[in-house]
């Protein structure tokens, strides 16, 4: 079956191209300067000058499926993902039961193909039921699907763990991706530690409780050689380690979220739990540098790090409720407003929400538009204005700190393996 | 005292040449692990070099002190009238047995001495002071294990006893090297009739791999040490976290259980030691079934070796664990061969140590 995409904007590796896009057989068969109309196309979309991307590959989602289906499940965190333009999606392992074992990994991945609306690959726990101890079996989760592996939501508390973790990993040619946070050290603090907290009143986690966990796995990545890959990189130190890190050619990649390259500790207002996240939101020079180093390639990948929670869980003291915010449907925006500020070009876009985490995950068969590659898109249009509400929103959970806002851009059409499976509704 | 240098010896012999240049190690250090007390003139445990003659030397004893196992009355008077002590600082009961059986079938007194933290170790009372104690009552070999490298190394500086290493911690175990050693080359010899058992020109070039726990194994090291001397190409195998970091004498590491069994003429199977395996960082590998999936030898992999390969296991296997039910009743597999040899081996060495080096401190006096 042939479909095409007309009128558009299309983001190819080496330029953007103004003309069609012609997907058959679930693959990109061509594009084509200018408008050529295909008679034999069964489907022929009109982009009106649309922006198309490769469909994004977010490498950090909670789908709480199984056991926290009240949150959200993999049915309702596919649909969020596609009308944000996620074709695949990675979910970590902090479910319940944990995703430590091939039955839950192969139960996630096939709910994930069920819905037929993303790839949805599953990240395994690094140890048993995420608490440290003991390894958990990577291979024969591998064997069933998963992608990477990590105990995201809590550091591997013990270094000599971590260290047979990423060795063991190392072996399987495979991916952990770390958590990174001092336990000990964030204590019961519920937001950045600084004069925002103190003036709030509320206990506060250093910047250090980030770092000094960043900088122990860089150095396990150092003696293990195992691919380290660094989840929501939310301070400006954290990231001169990185780029320390890269510049000893220390096999890591890392990752930041859209929040924390919008949103500072000053802007949780009155106490709001939905700003309430981890790692939490750090000081302007910290978003300024994180801004400043999309560019040149230091952060890999945005990811959004989709963590939602049931309204009446949220529904509490600031102290008390659970960390997390939702974003599947705001990094299109987001970053869009990056790319309006000049601080991203839509190529940047497309590297660190497709094509480097596609490399990174070793699909071959996507993050990129050109011929022979998979057809997953997402079709933009970038300059229409609305508000992020309950309408927009089809997340089971409405945890986001943006919600209510004015946003700029919005993805229209969604196409996976060439199948439209989202479509904005006016 | 003991190594009396213008004691002369029937092995005139050259050290082994390396058989990869760039590796300055190899044969050499073979010594290092075996800690055979013996003459310096035959083995020199500071330049730490092995002699091809004694290796001759030991199998073609073997072979003969074996043809003892099927005998009725299963008894050489070699060593009647000396004194056999075997002092084992850590749990063993396979290998106390075989240097049991080893020494009564050479008719020597046999005292087993198990120690794990007795009154002979206390926090007053020194392990040397307890060999001295034992040296007095005249003992002339003692057969050693100990829980931490270089234990028997110490204890054999300070005795004028022989001693052989029944394995020290994680650094060696050179008699399993040995009768590991012995066990290829019969079955080598099997295969080439003109072949005899003591030529050890068969080892080259012959393709050893080594699957399991290397990182922590003595019995891995030692016989990396040994078959890499003789001339075989190692491949190493298991999960990272039981790798050694640094490899050395050229070995090679595989990356999937295919390629390390694919063209191996001896599969050498290691035990993983699951209740060993806790400590403050947890266990190294995740699980029994995982390990036999990806690391084991089992029904599924089987069929990838090869026409003449022979499976060997240091013994106590885990069923299982690293060998699977139908791995350990192949054909190939070499298990009880090696048990046998292992007590002709121990023989071999025992009977050369207290009558063929003349240095028995006993006789010179």
């Amino acid at each position: 079956m042939k479909t095409l995409l007309t009128n558009a904007k299309i983001v190819t590796p080496d330029e953007i191209i103004d003309g069609s896009i012609l997907m058959e057989n679930g693959h990109i068969t061509s594009i084509m300067t200018g408008n050529n109309p295909q008679a034999d196309a069964r489907n022929t979309y009109d982009c009106h000058g649309s922006t198309v991307v490769p469909g994004l590959i977010d490498m950090h989602v909670h789908f709480r499926d199984p056991g926290q289906e009240h949150k959200e499940d993999i049915e309702t965190g596919a649909k969020t993902a596609v009308a944000g333009g996620v074709t695949t999606a990675c979910c970590m392992a902090n479910t319940t039961p944990v995703n430590d074992n091939a039955a839950i990994t192969s139960y996630i991945f096939r709910k994930g193909q069920d819905t037929g609306l993303i790839d949805l690959y599953p990240i395994g726990a690094v140890t048993t039921g995420l608490k440290g101890h003991s390894l958990a079996e990577m291979g024969l989760m591998i064997d069933a699907g998963a992608v990477a592996f990590s105990d995201d939501g809590k550091s591997v508390d013990s270094s000599l763990m971590m260290r047979k973790a990423m060795e063991y990993a190392k072996g399987f040619n495979t991916t952990i991706i770390s958590h990174n946070e001092d336990i000990n050290l964030r204590n019961n603090g519920a937001c950045h530690e600084g004069a925002h907290s103190h003036k709030l009143g509320i206990p506060g986690i250093p910047s250090e409780t980030e770092e000094i966990m960043i900088i122990r796995n860089i150095l396990l990545a150092k003696l293990t050689q195992c691919h380290l890959h660094i989840a929501h990189v939310s301070t400006a130190t954290g990231l001169e380690l990185i780029k320390w890190a890269k510049e000893q050619n220390i096999n890591i990649t890392c990752e930041v979220t859209p929040h924390h390259l919008h949103l500072t500790d000053e802007s949780i207002k009155g106490y709001d739990t939905n700003y309430k996240v981890n790692p939490p939101l750090r000081e302007s020079h910290d978003v300024d540098y994180l801004r400043q180093n999309l560019r040149n390639g230091l952060i890999d990948v945005v990811a959004t790090d989709h963590s939602p929670h049931h309204f009446d869980e949220k529904n509490t003291n600031f102290n008390s409720a659970p960390f997390g915010i939702i974003g599947l449907q705001t990094m299109v925006p987001l970053l869009l407003d990056l790319v309006r500020g000049n601080h991203i070009t839509m190529h940047d876009f497309v590297r660190l929400t497709s094509s480097k985490p596609a490399k990174i995950l070793g699909l071959s068969d996507r993050g990129e538009l050109k011929e022979g590659m998979r057809a997953d898109i997402a079709v933009i249009n970038t300059d229409h204005k609305y508000t992020y509400d309950d309408k927009i929103n089809r997340s089971k959970s409405t945890n986001s700190p943006f919600m209510g806002k004015k946003m700029k851009g919005i993805v229209t059409h969604t196409f996976k393996n060439g199948e439209l499976v989202y479509e904005l509704n006016n | 005292m003991r190594d009396e240098p213008q004691h002369q010896h029937k092995h005139h012999d050259t050290p082994l040449e390396s058989h990869a240049s760039s590796e300055p190690q190899t044969l050499a250090d073979f010594i290092s692990v075996t800690n055979l007390t013996l003459p310096p003139h035959l083995l020199n445990t500071s330049s730490e070099i092995i002699y091809p003659t004694l290796i001759q030397h030991f199998f073609s004893k073997a072979a003969d002190f074996k043809f003892l196992n099927n005998q009725t009355v299963k008894k050489l008077p070699n060593l009647r009238g000396r004194t056999v002590v075997n002092l084992f600082f850590e749990k063993s009961t396979r290998t106390l047995v075989s240097f049991e059986i080893a020494a009564k079938r050479l008719d020597a007194d046999v005292i087993n001495f198990s120690v794990s933290r007795s009154a002979t170790t206390s926090k007053y009372k020194s392990v040397f002071d307890t060999i001295s104690t034992l040296d007095a009552m005249g003992v002339d070999l003692y057969c050693i294990r100990h829980p931490h490298a270089g234990g028997v190394e110490q204890i054999a500086q300070r005795t004028s006893a022989h001693v052989i290493n029944a394995g020290d911690g994680h650094n060696g175990h050179p008699t399993q090297a040995l009768l590991d050693a012995y066990t290829i080359s019969e079955h080598i010899t099997s295969l080439q009739t003109s072949n005899s058992i003591a030529d050890i020109n068969k080892f080259k070039g012959l393709r050893v791999s080594i699957i399991g726990n290397i990182a922590t194994s003595r019995v891995a090291k030692s016989n990396i040490k040994l078959l890499s001397a003789l001339g075989c190409e190692i491949t190493i195998f298991g999960p990272n976290t039981l790798l050694p970091k640094y490899t050395l004498y050229g070995v090679k590491v595989a990356r999937t259980v295919a390629s390390a069994l694919e063209g191996a003429n001896v599969v050498m199977m290691l035990r993983v030691q699951m209740d060993q395996q806790h400590g403050k960082g947890g266990m190294s590998i995740p699980s029994a079934e995982e390990y036999n999936r990806f690391y084991g030898l089992n029904s599924n992999n089987l069929h990838m070796l090869g026409n003449d390969t022979i499976i060997l296991h240091p013994g106590s296997v885990n069923r299982g664990l690293e060998m699977d039910d139908d791995a350990i009743a192949h054909t190939k597999s070499r298990i009880f061969d090696q048990v046998s040899n292992g007590v002709a081996l121990r023989m071999a060495i025992m009977d050369y140590l207290l009558n063929e080096t003349k240095q028995n401190k006993y006789e010179i006096k």
